[in-house]
């Protein structure tokens, strides 16, 4: 696995899949960004809302829906992606989820606007 | 995890909103599924294997419902699509001597877990989790986290238990399941 180079501060290291649901858990019901990216390719769609939950979809419970606002949000199932983990000296951190066909999926907390 | 309705009343509750969801939004279902779907029979099963669920496990707000349902149909119209491409994906040859009614038969099946494989592992899974309710609570947390790849050291932090602790709760828990396992062996 090939690392992105950020910077002289950031790294972007893989990490199992329930560092990434921790991840998750810590920032419900903060804003996040959902990027959605096929790198080389003009194709992508994003979203931001409240992180309300994450749940896993049946039957077997082996994917997970990442509910962003009502209900809308990021799905996607351990077996097809490859997770990491971003983050600088600020202590920002973000997520990204590789798929081997191809779209990367960036989510990140949306700093609180200035009052 | 809510394998079964809670109460009746829940159940009630949920049958009434999938009822409410299909008055509305039947036909959007309906296309979703078969956008994802090969033809249309399997994406009436996809349909069909979504209203189950949601009457199984469906947990949320009655606002999430419309999403919930639509992403779950679209997992089920996928899986079914996969399904019906790895039983296409066999290859079978036959070979028939002259004279012969059959000869050697070679069949190469895909490795991955058929359905049948797959209802077994879930029932296996399950039976394991009736198990770990058996345990102490301590000890079937502790299992639990290990289970998620958590570290004892983390695991420590998490629950401000000591080494010694987290060693006996995973030491005795292992071996309790064990037994229970066998029991449950000697049942069976």
């Amino acid at each position: 696995m090939t690392l992105r180079t950020l910077g002289a501060m950031e790294v972007l290291r893989p990490i199992e899949f329930t560092e990434a649901l921790t991840w998750f858990q810590a920032h419900i019901d903060e804003e996040v960004r959902v990027v959605v990216n096929h790198h080389g390719h003009f194709f992508g769609c994003g979203l931001q809302g409240t992180l309300s939950c994450v749940e896993t979809l049946p039957p077997d419970n082996s994917a997970i829906q990442v509910v962003v606002g009502i209900g809308e949000g990021l799905f996607l199932d351990p077996e097809d992606v490859t997770a990491l983990l971003g983050g600088g000296a600020s202590g920002q951190s973000w997520l990204e989820f590789r798929t081997a066909f191809g779209p990367v999926v960036t989510v990140e907390v949306v700093p609180c606007a200035e009052p | 995890m809510a394998d079964q309705p809670k109460s009746p009343s829940a159940a009630v509750s949920r049958a009434r909103l999938l009822e409410g969801l299909l008055a509305c939004e039947g036909e959007a279902l309906r296309r979703t599924a078969r956008a994802n779907s090969v033809n249309a029979a399997d994406a009436e099963d996809a349909l069909q294997d979504g209203c189950v669920a949601f009457l199984r496990f469906f947990e949320g707000d009655e606002e999430r419902a419309i999403s919930w349902l639509r992403l779950v149909v679209k997992r089920f119209a996928w899986a079914i699509g996969n399904n019906a491409r790895r039983r296409g994906s066999h290859l079978h040859v036959v070979t028939v001597e002259p004279g012969e009614l059959t000869g050697l038969e070679i069949v190469l099946a895909d490795s991955r877990p058929g359905t049948a494989e797959l209802a077994e592992r879930a029932e296996a899974l399950e039976r394991r989790i009736a198990l770990l309710d058996q345990l102490k609570p301590d000890e079937r947390t502790t299992l639990i986290l290990i289970g998620f790849g958590i570290s004892y050291a983390e695991i420590g932090e998490l629950r401000g238990w000591s080494q010694t602790k987290i060693n006996r709760c995973a030491a005795e828990g292992r071996v309790r399941l064990r037994e229970l396992e066998e029991r449950e062996g000697e049942k069976t």
